[in-house]
């Protein structure tokens, strides 16, 4: 069965007519060649799945796509801003959080969602918060540290900005 | 040596910007035009005969393209360990050996289609009796799993080093122990996945995810029936391997057989059910242990029987065990050495290479003797190890040479001091410890009548910029990254000047792949001595150009001068371009060929110096343990390396901290769990690899002591990093409640069990 | 994955009601899904109509009113473990929903639909039971409160009927006196790794008589250690109207540890359902006793509704 829905996907809007019985993320990956989600387990446990519903982070292989209709949906791909990366997109790059690049944009899109509620998190608070993302490669070490490092760059540039008033 | 400016710095990894935007593109993510999905079908019993296939209904199903069992293809076996090691079809004939076993394989217009076609095709087995561990295969009687092996011994072999006996006689302890060691999952992120096309001559491409294409390739053209090169594997971007993907896999063969049956691409990606169940596994091993030792704490012999699990099919079983082995002569300086071999067939998943490939079964037990030993004859743990660690000059019984740059020692102190192992040890306290365990691996195995080598191409372009070309695969590993700066450390370029073409068969020059942790020190030899000729033929012309000697030539960021007259030079551009406009008609085309000075394995004496490199390690972990729960916490892993030097510290640091929180998993976490031959928990739910809530603080010490043979001092450092974790967490579990857990992984009931009636687990 | 199935969104509770009701147990609810989706994936669920009710108003409701809590049917874990309410009036919640697995689990799988899937080793069920809490269901021909204690089964079982929807979760209120203090605590241990699935979960809540020292009511709900989660009836009868001290909880808890039935890993669960429950006990009474008062009554001048 098929039903048009209308998704806004990293700030573009989307008139996809989709299958009720797939999951967001075949649509993504399948329909709308967006691959930088990745299908690692398909049931909702590694987190390679992972996007921004509504600023959320979700696993798309558990939301069906027309359960996604009206929702603002953020992928890997709508992370950069004209070509700029984003700040966590820095950092991974920077202290060496990435080593196949599977699990990266789940886990950056984790960070993201995390930053947007607790722009200064503690380390403990970053671990729980990418629980939901599995990485085989690097011990999880530097990545936390990447999260930590665009939070405090954050930090430390409002607070630059609140010194100058 | 001059002052490094690339090798040793701490620079990004080449590809990370496609990877943090989604770009990288891995197998699943390519999309062809007319491209088919491949689905296998699988064996539901353990053992069976196959009686007849009925592939009638799926092969009308619309939308299907092809149905294929063996009789569409030449029946040729997989090489792997070749001769009488031969064993596994690409698509079942006749029997099945494991619940997951290829039978037969779909190719449709749609995923869904492909589902529903294996649902259509009608097998008829006949259930033969099974046998599901070592002890059970080996009895007599047992059903037979392969006709050309018989009791199930896959392998065996028995070696003897010095006098045993007689070392035994004069040792004034002995102590013998049993340890068991579990199957361990890879856990790649990436689940298997390859897409497969022919063209109208007959030609393969294949894109995959791989750490040896060159494998692949010949692997898929024995198969196929085929000239080697008219395979051709091509560069992909990998999830993971971690030994998984170091050898041909299964779903390769059966792509390429789809893709030639349909002539469409084909694609095949694996469920992470069937990733769990029908991939590689670490075989599990039981190890009994006898070790001698004189009263001030030097090793005397050394004897053990290893038996291992093999799993249905041989695939590396008899080379990991024969690695174990090689550790038990290897690992300390022990002079006598007996050991037995036993790789025994089973009606399950079947094991295959994994980090450490047999060295994290043998060092678990080794060094949890090790730490026994020590506590019985009332000497420090970290004293008896330096005391019989291996040093600079030796030879192990096994015939491996031990370099000038051994760090063992060195890694030994500063793993005890990073845990504060002398305060920890005056001011102990039940519940919790720490524990520590040291490793000897490779850089490098000789074990293909190849050779053990590597080789490299650099072009140089016309606007001066460098791509360097190699056949080892980059999965993660930040091995594409490493070479590059090695390329650019002797050509004097940065690295952003630097760009690589790994894996494709066609393009790059041939290499044994990424296994062995051998990719830095003989990938990275072949790379340095391309990046030198190349830089000899720019010499030429920048010498004729500036009117100089070529000895007197220095190179940096791309521009060539005389040595201490930079601000007159003439850049690498300048140099390409000249040639192909002079008369002089030359290409610039760097070529380096390195092949370790090594003696390939001899499987008869057993003694053969196989590495040019051999490496060390040692972890020290700080655990606390509640005696009421059984849970135990690990607060700290501190793992020294001996590296020779990091080319790339990040990327070393981060080699290491992803192989303890394996180690880690395998000491605590992961476990499979059987029912008469099933797997109950194929999935990320049952089955418990680390998260990032759940690892210890990781401390990797890079101990670089300059190896005169490596690239730029350089040796491996892809596998150790797995290797003493266990043993280091479990002789820190004895060190807080004095149990002893001798099989792994740790689990609260076995340290409850122990505590209770103070048993050894 | 299942693939035939009609897919519909009600806008209303009883358009939802007129679905179930025609299409009875072919008919399954989509919430969060979390559970829902592998079901359909493994094929595990006999679905032949999807009814997804995200689209009904009015069920999305954290409400605090003349000492009732009630829950919506769509409301998250995530909200729960966000809400100003929760966290100061009903702690044990809180503690429960983190025990839910990871983020991207909580940000939409339901509470109701935590409490419909029926695991065993569902970590909200304990607390809710502790806390007497009913399960309201509605069908076309009317409404009726289940005590959630009673609600679940067995394994993946429930008394919801094949007509019916559960809209809301309720907590009543505790009849109190001037005298007692009150307060809550769920303490778990997962199977394996950090966020597995709950190996032992243990939901005390208790009433007590500050002046005399004494425990007016307790309540234990166990969980992961039967079929079903249940209340530990024996234990809770032993510490009525005694004294309390260490001895007390020691004993408490292993009468506690005896009512269970685990399945798989028993001498391990007699173990941690003791040590849990003594745990929990202890907690329980330092937070009442300090005056961090797992309950407060509402405040009738101040509106406490909370709707998201």
């Amino acid at each position: 069965m098929k039903k048009l829905i209308k998704i806004e996907i990293n700030g573009k809007l989307f008139k996809i007519h989709a299958d009720t019985s797939k999951t967001l993320l075949h649509v993504l990956r399948e329909d709308l060649h967006l691959t930088g989600t990745k299908k690692g387990c398909n049931e909702g446990e590694c987190g390679a799945c992972t996007i921004l519903l509504d600023g959320k982070a979700v696993y798309s292989c558990l939301l069906l796509a027309v359960d996604a209709n009206g929702k603002r949906i953020t992928t890997i791909e709508g992370l950069a801003r004209d070509g700029k990366l984003d700040p966590l997109q820095e950092t991974f790059v920077e202290y060496g959080a990435i080593q196949c690049g599977f699990c990266t944009p789940g886990m950056i899109l984790s960070g993201k969602a995390l930053l947007n509620e607790n722009p200064y998190p503690s380390e403990e608070e970053v671990k729980i918060a990418l629980a939901g993302n599995l990485c085989r490669c690097t011990g999880y070490k530097k990545i936390i540290t990447a999260i930590l490092a665009a939070s405090q760059s954050h930090q430390s540039r409002k607070e630059k900005c609140e010194s100058y008033q | 040596m001059r002052e490094l400016s690339v090798v040793g710095k701490r620079l990004p990894k080449i590809d990370s910007i496609e990877k943090v935007t989604g770009e990288a593109k891995f197998s699943n993510d390519l999309v062809f035009p007319n491209m088919l999905f491949g689905k296998i079908l699988r064996s539901p019993y353990p053992h069976a005969q196959i009686i007849s296939i009925d592939t009638k209904k799926a092969k009308a199903l619309p939308g299907v393209e092809a149905v294929i069992t063996a009789e569409d293809t030449p029946k040729i076996k997989y090489v792997h360990l070749g001769g009488i090691h031969e064993d596994k079809l690409p698509l079942a004939d006749k029997k099945v050996r494991y619940i997951g076993d290829e039978v037969a394989a779909v190719a449709a217009t749609d995923e869904r289609i492909a589902e529903k076609a294996i649902r259509l095709i009608r097998v008829k087995y006949k259930v033969l009796p099974a046998v599901f561990n070592s002890e059970d295969a080996l009895k007599p009687g047992a059903p037979l799993i392969h006709d050309n092996k018989p009791n199930n011994i896959a392998a065996s072999s028995t070696k003897e080093f010095g006098d045993i006996d007689k070392a035994f006689r004069q040792s004034d302890f002995i102590f013998e122990d049993r340890y068991e060691l579990q199957a361990q999952a890879h856990c790649c992120i990436e689940p298997r996945s390859c897409a497969a096309m022919y063209d109208q001559k007959g030609n393969l491409k294949i894109w995959t995810a791989t750490q040896s294409p060159y494998f692949v390739q010949k692997e898929l053209a024995h198969i196929l029936n085929i000239p080697l090169t008219k395979v051709r594997v091509m560069e992909v971007q990998v999830g993971g391997g971690f030994g998984s993907r170091s050898k041909v896999c299964e779903d390769e063969g059966i792509c390429a057989f789809l893709a030639k049956r349909t002539g469409k691409p084909v694609k095949i990606t694996l469920t992470r059910e069937e990733e769990f169940t029908t991939t590689r596994i670490r075989h599990p091993m039981i190890i009994y242990l006898k070790t001698g030792i004189s009263k001030d704490g030097i090793l005397m012999a050394r004897q053990a029987k290893i038996v291992t699990d093999n799993g249905a099919y041989n695939h590396m079983g008899p080379a990991v065990t024969g690695v174990a082995g090689a550790i038990i002569a290897s690992l300390y300086r022990v002079p006598n050495v007996k050991y037995e071999l036993l790789t025994v067939y089973t009606n399950k998943h079947f094991g295959g290479p994994f980090r450490g490939y047999g060295n994290p079964q043998a060092t678990f037990a080794i060094e949890s003797q090790l730490d026994s030993i020590a506590r019985k004859i009332e000497m420090d743990p970290v004293e008896i190890r330096v005391k019989n660690a291996n040093r600079p000059g030796d030879t192990t019984p096994v015939g491996w040479k031990i370099t000038e740059s051994c760090g063992f020692r060195e890694c030994l102190e500063q793993a005890a001091e990073a845990i504060n192992w002398r305060e920890k040890e005056k001011n102990k306290s039940f519940g919790r410890g720490v524990g520590i365990a040291g490793c000897i691996h490779l850089s490098g195995f000789h074990v293909y009548t190849d050779g053990d080598f590597s080789s490299a191409f650099i072009k140089i372009f016309s606007d001066g910029s460098v791509e360097l070309m190699v056949g080892s695969a980059d999965v993660g590993t930040w091995s594409n990254t490493a070479l590059a700066q090695i390329a650019a450390e002797e050509l004097g370029v940065t690295l952003d000047q630097v760009r690589v073409v790994s894996m494709d068969t066609d393009l790059t020059p041939m290499d044994l792949g990424s296994w062995g942790s051998r990719v830095i020190f003989i990938g990275g030899n072949a790379v340095r001595r391309a990046a030198y000729d190349v830089k000899w033929q720019l010499f030429e012309i920048a010498a004729s150009k500036l009117g100089a000697n070529i000895e007197d030539l220095d190179s940096k960021e791309g521009r060539i001068f005389v040595k201490g007259s930079p601000e007159k030079f003439v850049s690498f551009s300048d140099c390409v371009v000249a040639t192909s406009r002079h008369k002089i008609g030359k290409t610039i085309l760097g070529k380096g060929h390195y092949d370790s000075p090594t003696e390939l394995i001899n499987r008869e004496t057993g003694i053969s110096n196989i590495s040019a490199a051999p490496i060390f390690a040692a972890q020290a972990a700080e655990v606390e343990v509640d005696p009421k729960t059984g849970r135990v916490k690990v607060l700290r892993i501190v793992a020294a390396h001996d590296i020779g030097r990091a080319i790339n510290p990040t990327a070393v640091e981060g080699q290491i901290e992803g192989a303890v929180a394996q180690g880690y998993g395998y000491a605590l976490t992961e476990q499979y769990e059987y029912e008469n031959g099933r797997v109950l928990n194929p999935n990320f739910l049952g089955y418990r690899i680390p998260r990032s809530n759940d690892i210890p603080e990781i401390v990797p010490i890079l101990v670089e002591k300059i190896d005169s043979e490596g690239p730029f001092g350089a040796k491996g450092v892809g596998e150790p990093g797995s290797v003493p974790t266990a043993p280091a967490i479990a002789n820190a579990v004895f060190d807080a409640i004095g149990i002893r857990i001798n099989s792994l992984p740790i689990t609260p009931e076995k340290i409850l069990e122990g505590l209770r009636n103070n048993k050894t687990f | 994955m299942t693939i035939n199935f009609r897919y519909f969104e009600p806008s209303t509770i009883g358009e939802a009601c007129q679905l179930v009701s025609k299409y009875k147990d072919k008919a399954k609810i989509l919430a969060g899904g979390t559970d829902l989706i592998i079901q359909m994936k493994r094929k595990t669920v006999n679905l032949k109509y999807l009814v997804n009710i995200k689209k009904i108003p009015n069920i999305d409701h954290i409400i605090y009113e003349n000492d009732i809590l009630r829950i919506g049917a769509l409301v998250t874990h995530k909200k729960l473990i966000d809400s100003a309410i929760i966290q100061k009036n009903f702690n044990i919640l809180r503690e429960a929903c983190l025990a839910i697995g990871t983020v991207q689990i909580r940000n939409i799988g339901t509470l109701v639909g935590n409490i419909c899937n029926a695991s065993p080793s569902g970590d909200t069920i304990p607390p809710l039971i502790a806390l007497g809490a009913k399960v309201k269901c509605v069908s076309l021909g009317g409404e009726r409160a289940v005590l959630l204690e009673d609600f679940i089964t067995g394994p993946f079982q429930t008394l919801l009927r094949f007509d019916e929807v559960v809209v809301e979760v309720e907590i009543p209120p505790i009849p109190s006196n001037e005298q007692s203090v009150y307060a809550g605590c769920y303490a778990w241990v997962p199977k394996i790794t950090a966020t597995d699935e709950t190996l032992v979960g243990v939901a005390v809540f208790l009433e007590i008589d500050q002046e005399m020292h004494t425990i007016s009511q307790a309540r234990i709900a166990l969980g992961s250690v039967a079929p079903t989660p249940l209340r530990a009836k024996e234990a809770e009868k032993f510490l009525l109207g005694k004294k309390i001290d260490l001895n007390l909880f020691d004993e408490g808890s292993k009468i506690a540890s005896k009512e269970i039935a685990p399945r798989s890993r028993v001498e391990y669960r007699y173990q941690l359902c003791k040590i849990l429950t003594e745990n929990s006990l202890k907690l329980a009474t330092e937070r009442a006793l300090k005056g961090l008062n797992d309950y407060e009554k509402t405040d009738k001048n101040r509106d406490k509704r909370e709707i998201i």
